[in-house]
């Protein structure tokens, strides 16, 4: 199978192209360098590789010393039949710098190469339009116009890429005009000659950034929208998780009427039911924070929410480019840890590696809702405008976003005292409206991956917990079963904190995946006969008496804790040490349990 | 070049022409400018800089400047960056 590489400068709509030819849903945003892994598909007969984004093939960040290794190797070797260079129109220049550094290394590899020139319909929207004839006879080399996002042109540059690799010969051409040295006037030259004129679009921008950016709302508005986003959480998901919550009842209900007592029904009902269902009940919440934090990327506004934060987060060691990490970690840590890549300070990049995981991720949501459900009222505050719950929910990931920065701190004071050596430079790309559809998808797929990918360990430790718990004595005997009895040995450790042993043995088990947390415990109150509320923990930890200090110590605990086997194999790939992930993992369960005891105390 | 004398630290000529001299970060919102030199960077920095537009001669005009102390936003050929003190302090202006 032949391999098309595609290469571009960050931003410039490679992702979105690569989605759109292989039919895959690779993450695009509008940030740059929101690449960092290479992917690769099948298209047509061939096979699509699609680069990290790099303005340059002297790179100065890991995920572009990444991509243009890469680029080196492949086009040196046999794999790579021809090469597609994304040109962003709206930033022609830039986008040529790159463009002409890759066209000559590949014409002295002698590998064939062809240009798409993407963002036709931005150029349309204000006027302009690209002399793409021009630029053609003056790189010597085909181009396609294309606009990825409108799906125009993308036909033509397929049957572009077949020719390509049937005709090579046609596209290994001698790079036009100058000898390939002076690449950067010759950019330059090339855009006033042939290149839209975007003052218009740079001035849409500054107007939205005058706002955005500005000293008397810019801090104002960085704070309302990441409030919005928890409290989106809440509010938006409820009718969602009800649905959920109904249907896993209605469920239990019919097929529980329908089978005779004994320990096959009894199994269904607690393990199946009581243990994997509780946890899909939070499932739309995970969606959700997908959506909203898609949206978030797709704007644009994350690049400038980087901007605002640089000087705050670099007092405490980190970079303004350390806030999508960040935000991405409120999903999941393994993605965001590799985002990292594009922080070209070393001791920044480990700093944010090291305290991505206290950003609450997807997997925590299900333990912060279920404690705030059971000791939270569903009252709304400020005037009736904000949900209650939706305010303990943002002071949550505030807290684990003071946790990070106060780890950060000292370990950039006490720890790591690499010298910093890389400055901040970002770029701001345009501001885009997001399209609704791949927005979706993306929520959609967060929910299945949430699904499949902790489902198993969820029903594995649920059958695991329900056999321990329900034998020898049957239901309704949980004290004095396998796992009562062997819960009670732990039972000191949390008994500090006013937690029994069925809260000891969740919080053990969790260690797992976080959100075995949930279904252990369901699983457990419906071996100790609550089933008659399958799907409804909540009710029955309520009517268990949880106190509001244990509840508080359980959530800080939880805020904290590093259970995540994936994330310290992550974490340990990224810094090329054992001894990184180690000493992370026993740090933050020390701090989570001292923090969770001092909770407790305090209330 | 820079020599500790007496406990202080006394600059050459040149570096204090440097100090003297308005850079990026000096340039207040709807100012503009041309880029006389790129001083102090490393080499790798001073390429980036170039390709993104910042080199001898290249007009840039300061378009932002954020609260909370953030990195300035310039206007930069046909692109919109932002960069912090460190970065913009090295590019001298005329």
């Amino acid at each position: 199978m032949s391999s098309i590489l595609v290469i571009g400068k960050p931003n410039s709509g490679k992702s979105l192209l690569f989605n759109r030819l292989t039919g895959m849903n690779q993450k695009v945003a509008n940030f740059p360098g929101v690449t960092v892994e290479i992917k690769s598909s099948a298209f047509r007969r061939h096979r699509l590789i699609d680069l990290p984004g790099t303005y340059s093939l002297q790179p100065i960040t890991p995920d572009e010393r990444i991509a243009v290794k890469k680029f080196h190797e492949t086009v040196a070797s046999d794999e790579v039949k021809g090469v597609l260079c994304m040109l962003d129109c709206t930033r022609l220049e830039r986008s040529l710098v790159f463009g002409l550094q890759a066209q000559r290394v590949c014409q002295e590899e002698g590998v064939p190469i062809m240009f798409a020139l993407n963002m036709m319909d931005d150029v349309a929207r204000i006027g302009e339009t690209v002399d793409v004839e021009g630029l053609k006879q003056a790189l010597n080399a085909e181009i396609r116009p294309i606009s990825t996002k409108k799906k125009q042109g993308l036909d033509e540059l397929a049957d572009d890429l077949d020719d390509m690799i049937r005709n090579p010969d046609r596209f290994v051409r001698e790079p036009g005009e100058g000898d390939g040295s002076d690449y950067l006037k010759r950019s330059h030259e090339l855009h006033q000659r042939f290149g839209p004129d975007v003052r218009a679009i740079l001035a849409l921008q500054q107007k939205l950034d005058n706002f955005f950016l500005s000293g008397t709302f810019g801090g104002l508005v960085f704070v309302l929208i990441m409030l919005l986003l928890f409290q989106s959480i809440f509010t938006w998901a409820t009718p969602l998780m009800d649905g959920v919550e109904g249907i896993i009842g209605w469920l239990a209900g019919q097929v529980s009427s329908g089978m005779s007592d004994g320990m096959v029904k009894d199994f269904i009902v607690d393990a199946m039911f009581g243990g994997v269902g509780s946890f899909l009940v939070f499932v739309p919440q995970i969606m959700v924070l997908t959506f909203i934090i898609g949206l978030l990327e797709d704007s644009g506004y994350l690049a400038r929410a980087s901007v605002l934060c640089h000087r705050t987060l670099s007092n405490v060691g980190l970079s303004g480019m350390s806030f999508v990490p960040y935000l991405s970690g409120f999903a999941c840590a393994i993605p965001a840890m590799m985002v990292a890549r594009n922080i070209p300070s070393t001791k920044r990049r480990l700093l944010t590696i090291i305290t991505i995981p206290l950003m609450s991720c997807s997997a925590r949501l299900p333990v912060y809702s279920l404690i705030i459900l059971v000791l939270v009222p569903a009252n709304k505050v400020f005037g009736g405008f904000v949900d209650l719950r939706g305010v303990i929910f943002f002071a949550l990931y505030f807290l684990g976003i003071v946790a990070a920065l106060v780890v950060s701190a000292l370990l950039s004071k006490y720890v790591i005292h690499e010298a910093d050596d890389a400055p901040f430079m970002l770029e701001l790309p345009p501001y885009r409206l997001p399209s609704l559809k791949p927005l979706l998808t993306r929520a959609v797929n967060a929910g299945k991956t949430f699904i499949t990918k902790a489902g198993h360990v969820i029903f594995a430790i649920a059958v695991i917990i329900w056999v321990l718990g329900y034998f020898p004595y049957g239901p309704g005997n949980l004290d004095s079963s396998y796992l009562g009895i062997m819960g009670k040995w732990i039972e000191p450790i949390f008994a500090p904190m006013d937690l029994d042993w069925r809260y000891g043995v969740a919080i053990l088990a969790s260690f797992a995946a976080r959100e075995v947390f949930v279904g252990t415990l369901g699983t457990m109150f419906g071996i100790d006969g609550a089933d008659e509320n399958i799907a409804g923990l909540a009710a029955n930890v309520q009517a268990d008496g949880m106190s509001l200090a244990s509840g508080a110590a359980l959530l800080v605990f939880y805020v904290i804790a590093l259970q995540c086997g994936a994330t310290l194999a992550v974490m340990r790939k990224e810094t090329g040490s054992n001894r990184i992930p180690i000493a992370t993992f026993v740090g933050y369960s020390l701090l989570a349990y001292l923090a969770a005891l001092l909770t407790y105390m305090t209330f | 070049m820079t020599v500790q004398l007496a406990g202080l630290a006394i600059k050459s000529h040149e570096e204090t022409s440097l100090d003297a001299a308005k850079t990026m970060w000096d340039m207040a919102r709807g100012e503009q400018g041309i880029v006389a030199a790129l001083v102090g960077l490393s080499e790798a920095y001073k390429l980036r800089l170039n390709e993104i537009g910042v080199f001898v001669g290249a007009p840039v005009a300061c378009v932002n400047q954020p609260p909370m102390s953030a990195p300035k936003v310039f206007q930069i050929c046909d692109g919109i960056f932002s960069l912090d003190r460190d970065l913009a302090d090295k590019v001298v202006l005329n």
